[in-house]
């Protein structure tokens, strides 16, 4: 991907290292990004274990009291370690948003590459209803989903994962049938490689890129969707608590005690922050024409 | 005739979706659990039974999806159920037009603001207005609405009760409500107009406007700028929709009597005949958007129409 600048610089080789260097600089963003992502997630991962309060003890006589060296984050309505809560909340949002993500992918992937291998009459069948699909307003079936299968963190991957296909089935379709007409499937085939074996070891492999970047775009959108399904009142349901219930819990609030709203909030945008400039920067990595551009 | 061919099909297309949509929102509405009248404590079987009558819900749910089908075709959603008294249709009527209001308002602000930001960040490229830019749009897109609401709502009318903190009425109602819908669209606008003109600003034709004279402002604003408009307008068919029907949740926020609000109110109270007038209405409406958007992109550039053609 990067190329190597020669040892004697020609104007070529100082074109080379030009392009070489600002795809560098490209990459120490999403690298920051990256980085903290990996934080975050670890915080939400390790953190709950390190914290010496637990999730759900109460001081009731303390409520809503600010931040301090004893509670980075302050404690809650009922007098819970805030920063806790957050750490266990970044749990189950990003759980959300990792499953809402990997459902739609495989839903996803499998429509879109069944599309595109077989083409035909139905690739265009397949495409007419993602079109159709698409011209249904989304966040309402999502609504009605909840609404139906009833409140709960399963509910909510099922949910993402039932509507949020249509973008990765597009995204794969595109690439499977531009791969599909090239040479190296037309000599797989002449070694008599089957059908699916060709699908699986010579077209998924090659749309792992485009995957991998719509994937990361989508784990922000789920986490978002949860956290307006919270606000809601249809996102996960107690005992759980995600960074959306945990925000809609400090909105009562914010008036006297913005605590409550802030660190929940900042969570979410930076995790949403970290995703979009990791998936940016992905997308630049994966699309050659875009990297060009910039 | 061409023309004809075209929206004739598209006002099948969107009969087709309409329908799938009723259809859909019918039977999810009927497979959840809980009904509208369902309550702690028992009724007398007359009075459920009567109840249950003025609103044919004692009918078979194969009458009820003929009933409902051929009402909504004639828009007529029938009695809310949790305003007596009231149609649907005309809850919709009195609440849409302040959703539209609202949400046209976010609308101009977004394509007012995204439309400049976009053209600086392209013509002075890599420098402090595109670096600005680009951290602006991360944070436009990275900020759920209801916080972004609910920060406003704190600072502005909490702290320096600049504006009302939330309700309609007068305009000062719109300011705090319409900046908090604006924010994602006008991110994403400058997005889509900054891409579109850093891939013309290099074409000869702009090169050939400069030739003449004009400065790099006036080549782009005059002569690269309609050439953003396609991504602009493919963007702005369902966002268009989404904003105008009312964002459930800045609605919420700021306790907007309109359409959204009403809406998530209808989930909870399981009112069926508000929800599917509410879904319907929107679905109408992103449908139509995105027919007129579409249209107006193959006006405005006619090598759409050929290369499908």
């Amino acid at each position: 991907m990067t190329q190597q600048p020669e040892n004697r610089p020609g104007p070529l080789a100082m074109l080379a290292r030009q392009r070489w260097l600002r795809r560098l600089r490209g990459n120490r963003a999403t690298l920051v990004a990256l980085i903290c992502l990996a934080l975050i997630s670890l915080l939400c991962i390790a953190g709950p274990w390190a914290s010496p309060y637990e999730e759900a003890a109460q001081a009731l006589e303390r409520n809503y009291e600010h931040p301090s060296a004893q509670h980075w984050f302050g404690l809650d309505s009922l007098g819970r370690d805030l920063f806790t809560r957050v750490l266990y909340g970044g749990r189950v949002s990003l759980a959300v948003g990792c499953m809402g993500a990997l459902l739609s992918l495989i839903i996803g992937v499998s429509v879109g590459g069944l599309a595109g291998f077989a083409g035909g009459r139905l690739e265009t069948v397949i495409m007419r209803v993602i079109d159709f699909l698409y011209g249904i307003p989304l966040l309402l079936v999502v609504i009605a989903l909840m609404v139906v299968l009833g409140q709960g963190l399963q509910n909510v991957f099922i949910a993402l994962g039932l509507v949020y296909w249509l973008g990765m089935a597009r995204v794969v379709r595109a690439r499977v049938a531009e791969l599909r007409g090239q040479e190296f499937i037309d000599s797989a085939r002449a070694t008599g490689a089957g059908p699916l074996r060709v699908f699986v070891r010579h077209l998924l492999p090659n749309t792992t890129g485009v995957v991998v970047v719509t994937a990361t775009f989508m784990v922000p959108q789920a986490i978002f969707a949860e956290s307006f399904l919270s606000f809601l009142g249809l996102g996960v349901q107690l005992p759980h608590a995600s960074w959306g219930t945990l925000a809609v819990e400090g909105l009562t609030a914010m008036r006297s005690h913005p605590h409550v709203l802030m660190f929940p909030s900042i969570a979410i945008c930076l995790t949403m922050l970290t995703f979009q400039a990791v998936g940016e920067g992905l997308r630049r990595a994966v699309d050659p024409r875009e990297a060009e551009m910039d | 005739m061409n023309a004809l061919l075209a929206s004739g099909r598209a006002l099948i297309s969107m009969l087709i979706v309409a329908w799938a949509v009723a259809t859909a929102t019918f039977l999810l509405m009927r497979a959840v659990p809980g009904g509208p009248f369902t309550q702690e404590r028992t009724i007398p079987k007359a009075v459920r039974e009567a109840v249950e009558a003025r609103y044919r819900l004692n009918e078979p749910w194969h009458v009820q999806y003929r009933n409902y089908l051929t009402d909504a075709a004639t828009l007529d959603f029938g009695l809310s159920f949790d305003h007596p008294g009231h149609t649907v249709g005309e809850i919709i009527a009195e609440r849409l037009p302040r959703s539209i209001i609202l949400g046209g308002l976010a609308l101009a602000i977004a394509l007012g603001l995204a439309f400049p930001l976009g053209t600086a960040a392209a013509i002075w490229r890599d420098r402090i207005p595109d670096r600005m830019l680009a951290v602006a749009a991360a944070a436009g897109v990275s900020v759920p609405s209801f916080i972004l609401g609910a920060v406003l709502l704190y600072w502005m009318a909490y702290k320096f009760r600049m504006f009302p903190a939330g309700g309609w009425g007068s305009a000062r109602h719109l300011v705090l409500p319409s900046i908090a819908l604006a924010a994602m669209p006008t991110a994403y606008l400058a997005r889509l107009v900054r891409a579109g003109l850093a891939e013309v600003i290099k074409s000869e034709f702009i090169l050939a406007a400069r030739a003449r004279g004009l400065s790099q402002v006036q080549a782009v604003v005059i002569h690269a700028l309609r050439h953003t408009l396609t991504p602009v307008l493919a963007y702005l068919g369902p966002q268009a929709a989404a904003i105008m029907t009312g964002s459930f949740v800045v609605e919420k926020i700021f306790n907007i009597p309109g359409l959204g609000l009403m809406f998530v109110t209808s989930i909870s109270n399981r009112n069926y005949p508000m929800i599917m007038g509410v879904t319907l209405v929107y679905t109408v409406m992103l449908v139509g958007f995105n027919i007129f958007s579409d249209a107006l992109a193959h006006w405005l550039d006619p090598r759409l129409s050929r290369k499908t053609a």
